[in-house]
């Protein structure tokens, strides 16, 4: 009887398409063949570049390449060619991923998302990759292929997974950020924010900043820096998010079971969600001193509120016949708790624990500003901004190292989620 | 077929009753002036090892007779007894299982883990608990599913896992709440088999709340007819059907005979 419950539904990708599902088909591999051939063409004509040639150079691994042979004394051609075959290696990606894809789309309709889906992202890396120079031939091709890319997956059958849906998102976001800039110029910048290049930086710029060294001719690449001013950050933002999550799980527990406590405290605990953070972190730094504890104190502040609402909610979410079981076992408090009211919780608390994950980060820059510590990401930040007319893309790459920082906190934590909820019944 | 107009005389020869209510009420106090009169008057005594049904329309209180037994609600006047204690010392004493409506299943829990629960909760050593779920499991036969989790069962079998689980602790009073009530029919019947074989196994007191005339009929000794607004007991059968009861039952004359009977105190008990 179970077994026939439980075995999963038979894929039906066998079925031969008919009719507009052929249609739809073919266009979808015409289109991926598209993007194959500008993959091809990228590879071809970068292998055939001279190294002089400004698509090379001013190349994000050319301009690599150009500070390693300084930093080493080494000839620039050399180092130069192995940027070349570098780019031509990427521009073969994107052929072979595209090729799996048009591969999968003959084979198994059904089942196509998830090679496009690397052909999405070989692309994003060439965008990243390849220099918008003036009259450049392989830039605009790069964005014409991207934009094939997610039209074809757009319009592709089979699963849509989260990450997916982000990559997707991100690349749309690079893409119209791309053709903003090259419609603006096209027309002699009189779209806004197109006037003046370091306004809008073309993002394969920011790509390129990360790997240029902090600072001029420098030892250290800017990356490297930003990677340790996040590690640096993310510490004291993970003290503070273990601290808050642990106040506000607490606070949750203790207004479940007092309808008196909850009456009396949690307006206050909204009212200091209400108070702006800016004012009072300065207090904080002040009467703890400098050092890592109040920025841990400050990110836990802005950690604990979801918490304890959601940890209030997911306490008192267990239905009532649930509760009455235990009643009926005579059970005490403490026992119902752990037994029944914290494992209906969980899912209640994990949200508010992704919530608090990036909060917390957020938390430990603000943090970090009055308390004056000059190796966390508030400083790299300020360092940033006060240059961003020279160097716009470093204040950009900058703000993408910050919230690569919060991203990677929220997904560790989802990670968490899933191993904890991994027995329970999938609601998606 | 043998009724008893009131129940009470014939009790008089039982040796010990399980339960015992006597001028029992119920009165759930609404918003306002709303007061809703749940059960008014109730009598009735249980004796061990009998198996007895409580029927009637919705809103007849059947269900909160039985919470009331449970100690999951306070009566608001009249005296109730459990094994000869007041309900809340027998649900600490642990005197009773409870079966629900719904499974009520924790979803992250094995079948397994489901089972043990409130011998986890009693403080049974854990070989006991082992030991004692693997009985359960067999007895239910379910033990090939030991390791799966609820929401991979039909419903069924989450409600055959719920018995076992109220089992588990060897109350010798089982309380059961229209526990087939969300079945479909075939199943509700399999069911009651299964029931009745599992009660035969472990013995014991058997209050059964249920809306089915059929099943009142074949599993019970006694079926206590209710009617509604406010919550009475208008009549209490006698089912005299041979046991063990089996497929063929409910073929039987005399089991039509006692369904209709029983439909026909409903009717009136309704149209009071």
């Amino acid at each position: 009887m179970l077994e026939t419950e439980l075995r999963p539904l038979a894929e039906s990708d066998a079925r031969p398409p008919a009719g507009r599902a052929l249609i739809q088909r073919s266009l979808l591999i015409a289109l991926t063949i598209g993007m194959l051939v500008i993959g091809l063409i990228v590879a071809i004509a970068y292998s055939a570049m001279p190294l002089s040639d400004p698509s090379l150079v001013e190349s994000t691994p050319g301009q690599l390449a150009i500070w390693i042979a300084a930093r080493n004394g080494l000839s620039e051609e050399s180092v130069l060619a192995t940027a070349r075959l570098s780019l031509v290696a990427m521009g073969l990606l994107g052929a072979v991923l595209t090729a799996r894809g048009v591969y999968a789309l003959v084979r198994h309709t059904q089942r196509s998302r998830r090679p496009l889906f690397w052909a999405l992202l070989s692309f994003d890396l060439l965008l990243l990759n390849i220099p918008a120079v003036p009259d450049s031939t392989w830039y605009p091709l790069i964005l014409v292929g991207l934009a094939l890319a997610l039209v074809v997956l757009f319009i592709a059958p089979g699963r849509a997974s989260r990450m997916l849906g982000v990559v997707v998102v991100i690349s749309a976001l690079l893409l119209s950020w791309e053709v903003y800039i090259a419609l603006g110029n096209a027309t002699g910048n009189v779209l806004p924010l197109t006037d003046f290049p370091w306004k809008m930086p073309h993002w394969q710029n920011i790509a390129e900043q990360l790997l240029q060294p902090a600072r001029r001719n420098g030892p250290l690449l800017l990356v490297g820096i930003l990677a340790d001013a996040a590690l640096f950050t993310w510490r004291e933002a993970f003290v503070g998010f273990l601290a808050g999550s642990l106040l506000g799980f607490s606070l949750g527990a203790l207004f479940a079971h007092s309808k008196l406590l909850e009456r009396a405290l949690l307006p206050y605990a909204i009212a200091s969600q209400t108070v702006p953070i800016l004012a009072i972190a300065p207090m904080i730094v002040s009467a703890l001193g400098a050092g890592w504890l109040p920025v841990a104190v400050i990110s836990a502040y802005l950690t604990f509120f979801p918490v304890t609402i959601n940890t209030l909610r997911g306490l008192l979410s267990p239905d009532p016949m649930a509760l009455d079981l235990m009643r009926s076992y005579a059970a005490p408090t403490w026992t119902v708790l752990w037994k029944l009211r914290v494992p209906s919780a969980l899912p209640y608390i994990f949200t508010a624990l992704k919530v608090s994950a990036t909060g917390s980060v957020v938390g430990a820059i603000v943090g970090e500003l009055p308390s004056s510590r000059s190796d966390g990401l508030a400083a790299a930040i300020l360092r940033a901004s006060g240059n961003y007319a020279a160097e716009p893309e470093k204040l950009w790459a900058t703000i993408v190292m910050a919230s690569l920082v919060g991203i990677l906190f929220f997904a560790a934590v989802s990670l968490v989620e899933r191993w904890v909820m991994r027995r329970r019944p999938v609601s998606e | 077929m043998s009724t008893s107009p009131n129940p009470t005389s014939e009790i008089k020869n039982r040796k010990s009753s399980v339960v015992s209510l006597q001028n029992v009420n119920k009165v759930f106090d609404g918003s306002g002036s709303e007061r809703v009169v749940a059960v008014q008057d109730i009598n009735l005594e249980v004796g061990a090892n009998e198996f007895v049904s409580l029927i009637g329309p919705s809103g007849c209180g059947k269900s909160t007779l039985l919470r009331l037994i449970a100690d999951l609600l306070t009566p608001t006047s009249g005296q109730l007894r459990v094994n000869g204690k007041p309900p809340r010392q027998a649900r600490i004493d642990r005197d009773y299982g409870f079966v629900f409506q719904a499974a009520t299943l924790y979803d992250w829990r094995s079948v397994r883990q489901n089972v043990q629960l409130p011998l986890e909760i009693m403080g049974f050593s854990p070989q006991r608990r082992a030991k004692r779920a693997q009985e359960m499991l067999t007895l239910v036969e379910l033990e090939k599913f030991a390791e799966h989790y609820p929401w991979q069962l039909s419903g069924g079998m989450q409600q055959r896992v719920a018995i076992a689980r109220a089992l588990a602790f060897e109350p010798a009073l089982l309380l059961m709440d229209e526990p087939f009530g969300a079945l479909d029919e075939f199943t509700r019947e399999r069911m009651n088999m299964e029931l009745l074989k599992i009660w035969g196994k472990t013995g014991g007191t058997v209050i059964f709340v249920t809306h089915s005339i059929a099943e009142a009929v074949f599993l019970s000794n006694r079926v206590v007819v209710m009617s509604p607004r406010p919550g009475r007991i208008t009549r209490v059968a006698n089912i005299d059907l041979p046991r063990p009861r089996v497929f063929e039952t409910r073929k039987d004359e005399r089991f039509f005979a006692a369904v209709t009977d029983v439909r026909e105190s409903l009717r009136e008990a309704y149209e009071a």
